[in-house]
């Protein structure tokens, strides 16, 4: 559950940021035109005025250039400004107030002036460019911003309804997926349980002192697949559930539960042939006992099936704490902080290490409690559990 | 020496005013006005370099369909020394040309 849940919602981000992402380019780049259209707009509409303008200065530059510059007094208007260029650009009378000229537009806007380069037919005093300026008001600018504005988080308010429409969308297969494995997982295990329990309890009435001993022998590795079942069962349904799970805090006399789930491991440990040593000091926490009996049973598990042949399992209790130390293969010092990587990770499901271990990590997060790796390879690897008294 | 070297002046001032000397007075006395004849070219070609370039050209290599004036009917077919038009198209541009003279 939490894992599903938490892959549900790093997708969900990814999706939300991706679709952010193009909504704000799709916006920007709309906005870019909406603006650039504006411009030209704005620009077309001062068109037949310039051309008037033009129209008159040509008209008087004519007369200049027919009088044959004795007449040399160039037309100057309050609404506009102008300039005449020759054919290499070089200027040959200009009024205008704008420093530089673009030759290659016809019409733009450059600063606060707009420009119109007008060629007349003849070239009156030398004139191929004719140059007006006029300023512009730039009402039009506050007026685009405006409606970018509005129309910009209009657009906005709509792509976040659709945003949302379509995240439900997105999620609603991966969520009916989730809900029906999880269902399905559930209903399993429930009735997993049952015959394994079956098969439990009746080994467990048989008296196998009473037995031939190949049989015995026979009955014992059915025993220990049976409990390895039902373990992974319980794994399983902690895993799934645990979320749903509610704790019943008491008080729990460690040294008794550990006694029990040394029994209940008896029958494996015996067929590695491990000796069990079990030092006692009181030692009380308080916890829900069935996840306590789930963290104890996984570092046990792990203490048996990572031991060698013939080795040890040292189960310590003291004040706020216990240990479970084996003689197995160790973990390496690089390798115990991947292990704390692991158990962040909650998707690692390398066999039944990385659950058992997930599932100490997920019970000690509840509880609080801490947990302290010592190895060293080949030859021990000793796992605290430590609480406040 | 001293004649040497005067008509050496001589010889330079008229060269460096050869439009003055040359140009200018076959021009009035044929009623070519010249001012005329620099508008006209201006009107069709605009810049300092345009202008000169089109004169030069006509001037060397008279072409009747790139005449900007005819008075007379006909073109004149000049006899210029290419080394001094350049001076005296020079002169000429300095002499008439608007730039620096609109009000
Ligand atoms: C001997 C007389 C004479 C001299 C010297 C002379 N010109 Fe001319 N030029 C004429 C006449 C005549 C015309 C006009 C022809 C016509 O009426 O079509 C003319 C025409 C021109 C034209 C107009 C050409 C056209 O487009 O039709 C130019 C330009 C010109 N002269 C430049 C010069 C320059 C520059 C010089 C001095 C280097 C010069 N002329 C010297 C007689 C002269």
């Amino acid at each position: 559950m939490a894992t599903s849940s938490l892959s549900e919602k790093k997708s969900l981000y990814n999706f939300l940021g991706l679709y952010i992402f193009l909504t704000l380019i799709i916006l920007v780049l709309a906005s870019l035109m909406y603006y650039r259209f504006q411009k030209e707009l704005m620009l077309s509409s001062h068109l037949p005025t310039l051309q008037s303008h033009a129209k008159e200065v040509i008209h008087r530059i004519r007369q200049m250039h027919e009088s044959l510059l004795e007449d040399n007094y160039y037309p100057r208007y309050s609404n506009f400004r102008s300039a005449i260029y020759d054919a290499d650009y070089v200027k040959i009378f200009s009024l205008l107030r704008g420093k530089r000229i673009d030759f290659h537009n016809v019409l733009y806007k450059q600063g606060r002036f707009i420009y119109f380069i007008k060629e007349p037919e003849r070239y009156y005093l030398g004139t191929k460019y004719l140059i007006i300026e006029i300023l512009d008001d730039e009402k039009w600018i506050a007026a685009t911003f405006k409606n970018i504005l509005l129309f910009g988080s209009l657009f906005l308010l709509f792509m976040a309804f659709l945003g949302y429409y379509l995240a439900k969308l997105f999620l609603r297969p991966m969520k009916n997926s989730f809900t029906l494995l999880n269902d399905f997982i559930k209903d399993t295990t429930h009735e997993l349980n049952t015959p394994v329990s079956t098969i439990l309890t009746n080994i467990e009435t048989i008296d196998k002192s009473a037995l031939d001993p190949k049989l015995a022998k026979k009955l014992g590795r059915i025993e220990i697949a049976a409990r390895t079942i039902s373990t992974i069962y319980k794994d399983l349904t902690y895993l799934l559930l645990h979320e749903q799970l509610p704790s019943h805090i008491e008080t729990i006399d460690m040294n008794e539960l550990l006694a029990q789930r040394l029994e209940y491991f008896n029958t494996l440990a015996k067929s590695k042939r491990l000796r069990i040593r079990f030092s006692k000091a009181p030692c009380f926490l308080k916890a829900d006992r069935q996840k306590i009996a789930r963290l104890v049973d996984n570092l046990l598990s792990n203490a048996i099936k990572y031991n060698k042949i013939g080795g040890e399992i040292w189960v310590k209790t003291f004040q706020g704490g216990f240990f479970i130390e084996d003689t197995g293969i160790g973990i390496p010092k690089s390798k115990q902080e991947e292990i704390f990587e692991r158990y962040k990770r909650l998707q690692s499901n390398e066999g039944g290490f990385g659950i058992g271990l997930n599932i100490v990590y997920l019970i000690a997060q509840e509880f609080a409690l801490r947990i302290k790796i010592d190895s060293k390879p080949k030859f021990y690897t000793r796992i605290t559990i430590l609480w406040e008294k | 020496m001293g004649k040497i070297a005067l008509f050496c002046l001589l010889f330079l001032l008229s060269y460096a005013n050869v439009f003055d000397s040359k140009c200018l007075p076959c021009h009035q006395r044929k009623k070519a006005n010249l001012k005329v004849i620099f508008f006209n070219y201006l009107l069709y070609h605009s810049s300092e370099r345009r202008v000169k370039k089109a004169m030069k050209a006509f001037l060397l290599h008279p072409d009747p369909k790139k005449s900007l004036f005819v008075k007379n009917g006909s073109i004149y077919r000049h006899h210029i020394d290419p080394q001094i038009l350049d001076q005296a198209l020079k002169t000429y541009w300095e002499r008439y040309k608007v730039i620096g003279k609109i009000k």
